[in-house]
């Protein structure tokens, strides 16, 4: 029996509740809080097994699903708030159970580390697997929701036309397109919105004078679409993805092919099985697009996208547990993504990695700070290659 | 085992093949051997709740027992006592 040198320990004593201590698993992404009694018995347990006698044992139980608010909301996944803490006084047995529930003590390094492969199914609760198998199997068993729907609604209002200002979503990838399409979108351009889902950034990009094609494999997200487009925005159903699935579309016909939030699927998919060949996409998109037009994709990032955010409010900090090789992400990292479309034929020209409006400072400051540093999207803009 | 007829009847409508006759059926590891899919399982989940008016907690459905043919029968049992009380 070992504490696993993935646990940290961060303090979190107050005033009015003193001796108290995060442990976090940041690779388990589990924790437990502790009082300097459970802190000095894991650091004696090693030399000493009968370390720090039979208790009582003050800890906190601290750790729950925080992406239930949203992709972006705070993925640390323990209570901020210590007044919601739940405090458990227990004898050593029991204090150990818990502390082995939550992955700050293992009994046996193997077993621990398998842990770290995909979940084998829905109930698999001993491999943690990847974020969408974690949110799905916390939708589908804790919750009982649609996981589909829960990741329309944590992005977009409730009539699914505008996205929802009270989410980093809001605050920097829509206030970030908002500036972006003043900047390139004018008058008389053709744009190719890929994934377009309820068009909300469709009708963004049409509403600065360009003529849109929106292109969606959803008919209830086109439905709406088409609801409510503006003028020079229209919408089509179309797979993306698969052979011969844009054929509708004329070849060198777009001046830009936006696609935000949808290449990530295409190297860790949302479900297994899912039948999309992001080589298949990148020579549509080629053949798509005018000579001198640009591919502009805007992405979650890979490096700091769904890790937690540690330290103080405004001078926050991050534990980087994985890049290159995700066992829990779900996003390329940078190279695995450039070389995909570089290799498909293309340059890149530009790339933006995108903050936070200022007025999310009110909202969410802990986000706001976290993210005003440590980016959670960018934008690459790729142009084709010519030979 | 009151609640046999009940699971046998549903995996008789939605697995991709039977379970075995008798006592057999009841170690059968119905995820594990693709009996059912995580779909089937959300489906599987809800009719037996909606049949017997219980409800499973998260616990219950990530034990163990929740995920031979056997263990989910005796869970059925005792939940369905513990809701009759």
């Amino acid at each position: 029996m070992f504490v696993p040198k993935d646990v940290i320990f961060l303090p979190e004593s107050t005033a009015s509740h003193p001796d108290r201590w995060v442990a976090m698993n940041v690779f388990a992404r589990t924790s437990l809080g502790l009082s300097s009694g459970v802190f000095r018995l894991l650091g004696e347990m090693a030399s000493d097994p009968e370390a720090g006698g039979e208790g009582p044992f003050r800890c906190w139980r601290i750790e729950y699903f925080s992406n239930e608010a949203g992709l972006l909301a705070d993925p640390s996944r323990f209570r901020r708030n210590t007044e919601d803490w739940e405090e458990l006084n227990l004898n050593r047995t029991e204090l150990v159970a818990e502390l082995k529930k939550h992955c700050i003590l293992v009994d046996d390094e193997v077993v621990y580390l398998d842990r770290f492969k995909p979940k084998r199914h829905l109930l698999d609760s001993v491999h943690f697997g990847n974020f969408h198998q974690q949110h799905g199997q916390h939708m589908a068993l804790t919750r009982r929701k649609d996981p589909a729907d829960w990741w329309m609604r944590q992005k977009f209002s409730e009539d699914q036309l505008s996205v929802r200002p009270d989410t980093l979503y809001g605050a920097i990838q829509s206030k970030f397109l908002e500036r972006y399409a003043e900047e390139r979108i004018s008058n008389g351009m053709t744009v190719v919105d890929l994934g377009c889902g309820t068009g909300v950034y469709s009708n963004l990009m049409a509403s600065r004078g360009a003529a849109v094609l929106g292109i969606d494999p959803s008919e209830e997200y086109l439905a709406v679409a088409r609801a409510n487009a503006v003028q020079g925005a229209r919408f089509e159903n179309m797979k993306i993805g698969e052979a011969g699935a844009l054929d509708d579309v004329p070849s060198a016909s777009a001046d830009i092919v936006f696609m935000s939030d949808a290449l990530l699927f295409y190297f860790v998919p949302f479900y297994p099985g899912q039948n999309a060949d992001i080589r298949i996409l990148l020579k549509d998109i080629r053949r798509i697009l005018k000579p001198g037009g640009s591919f502009v994709s805007l992405e979650p990032h890979g490096a700091f996208y769904l890790m937690p955010w540690l330290g103080a409010i405004d001078r926050p900090f991050v534990v980087i547990t994985e890049y290159l090789r995700k066992s829990f992400g779900i996003v390329p990292p940078l190279s695995g993504l450039i070389q995909q479309v570089t290799q498909a034929g293309f340059v890149v020209t530009d790339m933006r990695e995108i903050v936070p409006a200022d007025y999310f400072k009110e909202i969410d400051p802990r986000g706001y700070y976290f993210a005003s540093e440590f980016p959670l999207w960018h934008l690459l803009e790729f142009r084709p290659f010519a030979h | 085992m009151k609640h046999e007829q009940l699971v046998r009847d549903f995996f008789s409508q939605n697995a991709k093949s039977p379970l075995p006759e008798g006592e057999e059926a009841l170690d059968v590891h119905y995820l594990d051997d693709g009996l059912i899919d995580s779909f089937g399982i959300v489906t599987m989940i809800a009719d037996f709740e909606s049949a017997l008016g219980v409800a499973f907690t998260a616990e219950d459905m990530q034990s163990y027992e929740f995920q031979t043919v056997g263990g989910l029968i005796g869970l059925l049992d005792r939940l369905a006592i513990s809701s009759a009380n």
